[in-house]
């Protein structure tokens, strides 16, 4: 018998991929998540404790304030410099958006605890001001998330309909509420998950900036992993799930459907 | 006063972009009677598009002023023009339907209403109501046939029909100008043709001023009142059709305009013009011996058997064209296109006429090519940017050059010419081009080519300076070519009067 190749069997190494890092850990996450840790049987204990808990709670609403604030401080900030750096007439080349880039080039670790020294050596570190400093840190981390999707939609936007539009008699404003809003939206949804989806689960940036004053839902998991609970932990993993997995979908509500094909998500 | 009359009126308007040297409108003047079709014609690069998007208000003349109704509106932002543009890719929002793209400037329009206010009568700016909007959004739509599709996605649409939503996008706001700029562009030829008249019927219709942009000289000839024929940011010609067509004003306009033969011809005595060696009876009145450009339309050319027309001639080659036969017969070195219903074979013999009324005769732009320049201290000529090798002793008859590279004339007087100015003349068939870019000083760039029988007669352009160029080989318009005059050829005639250039 011979071995005929065919281009499916190509997929396997990423079928082998899938199995391996996603669907089995979704399945182990699902499983801890529905075990009690003293007896190993299935119940929803975790489930019960996680909700009869307000703190737990508090944590998470705490949590997707700062993913929403960092996700619209970073739509306030990027969208002008996207703006600026998508006209040529401004931008006539790419140095300035490779500046936006490079700090992702640097260690995060290390990028961060630059910041937190920063802010402490101009009097608004993380001990008088956590949730200053870690909006700061979380900002700076993910705004070049931000500004690379927005900036490559804009780079495809044809600047024709900005004349078409002003031609029709609207004025810079309206032009920018009524024809580049709409035309930039996948970016601006694919900027908005890129930079929630991320936010709402870290914890590193919060711990170090805010000097464990804030603690995010993130860190709240990482506890529980490291006093050995892992069913607790793996209980909340869950619903960080989960809310991302709506996160998406809303916002695939907001673009078409032809948009949302042509967006990173 | 006057100025009431005409709707827009442009006043030598120029415009450079930031980043560029040269000039890409240059004194253009042009007065539009309100309701007048009238079209910019011209190869890509003749600056028409720069003009129209002037008075769109997307680009700010460097210099000049632009009039609307009698007030300067050049530097008005485009939003604020009660003027609506047709783009050449039509621009529409693609995230809107089609009701909504037309609906566009009606939605952001507000209207003065005279409204009741503490019993006295004000005047209140308001959107137009829903209702309106619609009505006059349905009225548009029908114009450009497209009632069924309101609701139709942009993308959905044929470029026809896009074309289509483009012109009702910017009709539905009333303007009092519309433009367009190459709107038929995209279109395949029997589209093309169709939307042709429709835009026509359309402008007749609505009764405002069309302004239309486009390279297509037959879509020019079918729609215009008014051409303006444009080449390299000039305007060569303002006229009717038919005046642009039968009398070109120069040979440029000739060639773009329809197809053409065009000679160098000299005038004769008793109204004749000599060209393909022979005299040509004709009816404009021109000065004796001067040197003119003629032009003689295919179809005016009338085909005889030998030895019955003014001169003989051989078929060179022939083409079918559906109603009539195209041929090129060789007049001598010359080549005569010309048109008949008669079906001859290649390598007849045959005699070629004109009556006198079909010799368009046409003042030459230029017979000579004439700079400013002055001596440098080595005895160059330096023009056009570069110190050309010439002969100096012209400059005084007898004289010569000394060891020291001073002027001796005949009298052993002595004379340091550097720095003296002088005017320098180059004929046309003296200017070499060569493709030899790399071996040349001086290069320029092919901006302007007509043939005329024989040879080509190129505009080539050095940074700031033209060379007018006959010659019998061919190159193509944008070519770079490097340009090299013999020393013998360069003619020089000194401004000032010799002598205070005296040691």
């Amino acid at each position: 018998m011979s071995f005929r190749f065919q281009r499916k069997y190509l997929s396997i190494p990423y079928i082998v991929f899938f199995l391996l890092f996603i669907i089995v850990p979704i399945f182990l996450i699902i499983y801890y998540a529905f075990t009690d840790k003293a007896t190993g049987n299935f119940s929803f204990i975790n489930l019960v404790h996680f909700f009869s808990d307000m703190t737990n709670i508090n944590v998470l609403i705490i949590s997707l304030v700062f993913a929403l604030a960092t996700t619209v401080i970073c739509l306030i900030i990027g969208y002008p410099i996207a703006y600026i750096l998508a006209n040529k007439k401004f931008n006539k080349n790419k140095v300035i958006v490779m500046l936006f880039v490079m700090p992702m080039w640097i260690n995060f670790i290390i990028r961060t605890g630059a910041t937190r020294d920063l802010l402490t050596w101009i009097g608004l570190g993380g001990g008088t001001h956590p949730t200053f400093a870690t909006l700061v840190g979380l900002v700076y981390n993910y705004l070049p998330f931000t500004v690379l999707p927005l900036y490559s939609t804009m780079l495809k936007m044809d600047r024709s309909l900005i004349e078409a539009s002003a031609d029709l008699g609207a004025n810079p404003v309206q032009t920018f509420i009524k024809v580049v809003i709409p035309m930039t939206m996948p970016g601006i949804v694919s900027a908005c998950t890129m930079v929630f989806m991320p936010t709402i689960s870290s914890y590193v940036i919060s711990d170090l900036l805010s000097e464990y004053n804030i603690v995010l839902f993130g860190s709240y998991i990482d506890l529980y992993f490291n006093q050995a609970n892992w069913n607790f932990g793996a209980f909340m993993a869950l619903i960080m799930l989960i809310l991302v997995g709506i996160s998406v979908v809303v916002t695939r509500k907001f673009s078409k459907e032809e948009n949302a094909r042509t967006s990173l998500w | 006063m006057e100025q009431q009359d005409y709707i827009i009126e442009l006043r030598n308007v120029r415009k450079k972009f930031d980043d560029a040297d040269d000039y890409v409108v240059e004194n253009f003047n042009l007065k539009v009677k309100k309701g007048e079709f009238v079209t910019f014609l011209g190869p890509s690069g003749c600056g028409k598009t720069t003009t129209l998007r002037m008075i769109a208000g997307f680009d700010t003349p460097t210099e000049g002023e632009i009039l609307l109704k009698g007030v300067d509106i050049s530097k008005l932002p485009p939003y604020k023009r009660p003027i609506n543009t047709v783009f050449q890719k039509y621009a529409l929002f693609p995230t809107m339907n089609v009701f909504d793209n037309v609906a566009f400037g009606l939605k952001i329009k507000k209207v003065p209403v005279k409204v009741k206010k503490n019993g006295q009568e004000v005047v209140k700016m308001v959107h137009l109501t829903k209702d309106i909007i619609k009505q006059k959004v349905q009225k548009a739509l029908e114009i450009v046939d497209l009632e069924q599709f309101e609701t139709r996605d942009i993308q959905t649409l044929s470029g026809g029909q896009q074309q289509r939503v483009a012109i009702a996008r910017a009709i539905v706001n009333e303007p009092e100008i519309l433009l367009l700029d190459e709107p038929l562009g995209a279109l395949d030829l029997k589209m093309r043709k169709e939307m042709q008249l429709e835009l026509k019927e359309m402008h007749r219709k609505l009764g405002i001023t069309f302004i239309y942009v486009t390279h297509d000289q037959e879509e020019a000839l079918t729609m215009s009142d008014t051409i303006v024929v444009m080449s390299d940011g000039f305007i060569q010609q303002i006229g009717e059709p038919k005046q642009i067509y039968d009398e070109p004003a120069n040979a440029f306009v000739a060639d773009f305009i329809g197809e053409s033969n065009i000679y160098s011809g000299t005038i004769f005595p008793d109204h004749k013009v000599k060209i393909l060696n022979k005299l040509f009876p004709m009816v404009d009145d021109f000065p004796l011996h001067e040197k003119v450009d003629v032009v003689l339309r295919p179809e005016d050319i009338i085909i005889s058997k030998p030895g019955e027309g003014t001169v003989d001639g051989v078929i060179k080659s022939k083409i079918f064209k559906g109603i009539h036969y195209q041929y090129v017969i060789m007049v001598g070195k010359n080549e005569v296109t010309a048109q008949s219903t008669l079906s001859l074979p290649v390598d007849e013999k045959v005699s070629i006429s004109i009556t006198p009324e079909n010799i368009h005769i046409m003042k030459r732009d230029a017979t000579i090519n004439a700079y400013d320049g002055y001596i440098t201290k080595n005895n160059k000529v330096c023009f056009a940017e570069y110190d050309w090798e010439c002969d100096v002793t012209q400059l005084l008859k007898g004289s010569s050059i000394d060891e020291d590279g001073y002027l001796v004339g005949p009298d052993h007087k002595k004379y340091d010419l550097t720095d003296a100015e002088v005017k320098v003349d180059v004929d046309l068939n003296k200017v070499m081009i060569s493709d030899n870019v790399d071996e040349c000083e001086v290069t320029g760039q092919i901006i302007q080519m007509v043939y005329k029988g024989d040879h080509y007669q190129y505009l080539v352009r050095n940074e700031n300076d033209d060379f007018i160029v006959e010659n019998e080989w061919t190159w193509n318009e944008g070519d770079i070519v490097g340009v090299t005059i013999n020393k013998e050829d360069i003619k020089l005639k000194l401004k000032g009067d010799i002598k205070q250039y005296e040691l």
